[in-house]
């Protein structure tokens, strides 16, 4: 039962869990399908994809399975550092997609941020709460985070330099 | 011709190509603009997308339903932060006790000061949710709202501009209070104002650009764990 909840969720969040079969079948069992996401980097940029995919997906069963509040992406993050750290870099094919995505990383948002014309009402009733957060917030946390990283950093250079 | 429009509009496409070209259009205008923080393409073509909803009649739900693969591959990008964060492990390595240090008081100051002011005039959960995680990184801030029972959409915006202050404000405030070393300006303009503030440093210079990334990410990473503790401690 758990595990069926734990299918419809990943597939309600719309990543099929066909990405992982489609690795369980190319490494012929879904243990090997783990281990074999080594190499999996080696089937070029189609390869990298599917394993972001399937980190995203186990990503979001284990924080399901777990219930911990944070997302499945970031615990996927996780993993794929983890297994960069085991191959000794970066994959070719994983660093090209990110080379070539980053400049438009910005563009994905914008269908959530599109959404704030269904929560104008809210907007409307707190905006200078938001004003306070964004503006007060951000200030403070640049010159405080600034002040302390000089000293620290400061600090460590010269220690470098003795 | 209302028909016509209908039948664009129902088109499993329509979202894609509509955000996509408002995001075009954006950045066109905005390089014309010597990118001007004000004006930043996920501002402005929020603005065209909005808009020509609005003018056409048409729910968001139904944009969002057709745009979601767009919403979905924010995902992927945040597994893919992976790549940078791999490669500055030797920048991190070798100053990891100072960095670690600024980080932990840079993230908590952001959570603290985001939300001083909304505690104390005790509001409601979903508010505090939504705006407690604006200063990570936006594909982060708005799964960490999601899940906490946050307005996604609100905190997508708050993060943008929570970016955009940063950038604007960030500078000057710096040089006010002294903060010249162009790590610790790189540094505190990721950590408190993510790609947005990282973009703005990289302009200074390459060293701050690095500094400012290392800020990003590990802001993005520690807000996963502070984001729902503070949220636990303010709803008890």
């Amino acid at each position: 039962m758990l595990i069926k909840d734990c299918v419809h969720q990943t597939a309600a969040g719309g990543l099929s869990p066909w990405t992982f079969l489609s690795v369980a079948i190319r490494f012929r069992s879904p243990f090997a399908a783990v281990a074999g996401c080594l190499d999996i980097c080696s089937y070029g940029i189609p390869g990298a994809i599917a394993l972001v995919c399937t980190l995203t997906v186990l990503g979001d069963s284990f924080a399901y399975l777990f219930g911990i509040p944070i997302p499945g992406a970031a615990i996927g993050m996780m993993i794929l550092v983890g297994l960069f750290a085991a191959r000794g870099g970066p994959d070719q094919a994983s660093a090209m997609v990110f080379d070539a995505a980053t400049p438009y990383f910005p563009m994905f948002f914008v269908p959530a941020a599109v959404g704030v014309i269904s929560s104008a009402e809210v907007v409307a009733a707190v905006w200078f709460q938001l004003v306070v957060a964004v503006v007060f917030g951000t200030a403070v946390t640049i010159v405080v985070t600034g002040i302390i990283a000089q000293v620290l950093l400061h600090k460590s250079f010269e220690d470098c330099e003795k | 011709m209302m028909d016509v429009i209908w039948q664009i509009q129902d088109h499993h496409l329509f979202g894609i190509s509509v955000t996509l070209a408002a995001y075009a259009l954006s950045s066109a205008i905005w390089n014309r603009l010597d990118k001007n923080a004000f004006f930043h393409p996920v501002l402005v073509s929020t603005l065209f997308v909005g808009a020509l909803l609005i003018a056409t009649d048409m729910p968001y739900e139904s944009y969002f339903l057709q745009a979601e693969p767009l919403n979905l591959a924010l995902g992927a990008i945040i597994v893919l932060l992976a790549v940078p964060f791999y490669r500055q492990m030797g920048v991190l390595r070798e100053s990891a006790k100072p960095i670690s240090c600024a980080l932990v008081v840079g993230s908590v100051v952001a959570l603290l000061s985001a939300l001083a002011y909304s505690i104390a005039i005790g509001a409601d959960q979903e508010l505090i949710a939504t705006i407690a995680p604006k200063s990570a990184t936006t594909a982060v801030a708005v799964q960490l709202s999601e899940r906490l029972g946050g307005i996604p959409s609100l905190t997508a915006v708050l993060v943008i501009s929570t970016g955009i202050a940063g950038a604007v404000l960030g500078p000057p405030l710096l040089d006010a209070v002294a903060v010249t070393n162009p790590r610790a300006r790189g540094f505190a303009l990721g950590l408190a104002a993510h790609a947005i503030g990282t973009a703005r440093a990289f302009q200074m210079s390459e060293t701050a650009g690095v500094f400012a990334s290392i800020g990003m990410i590990l802001n993005a990473l520690l807000m996963i764990l502070l984001v729902p503790a503070v949220l636990g401690l303010v709803g008890a």
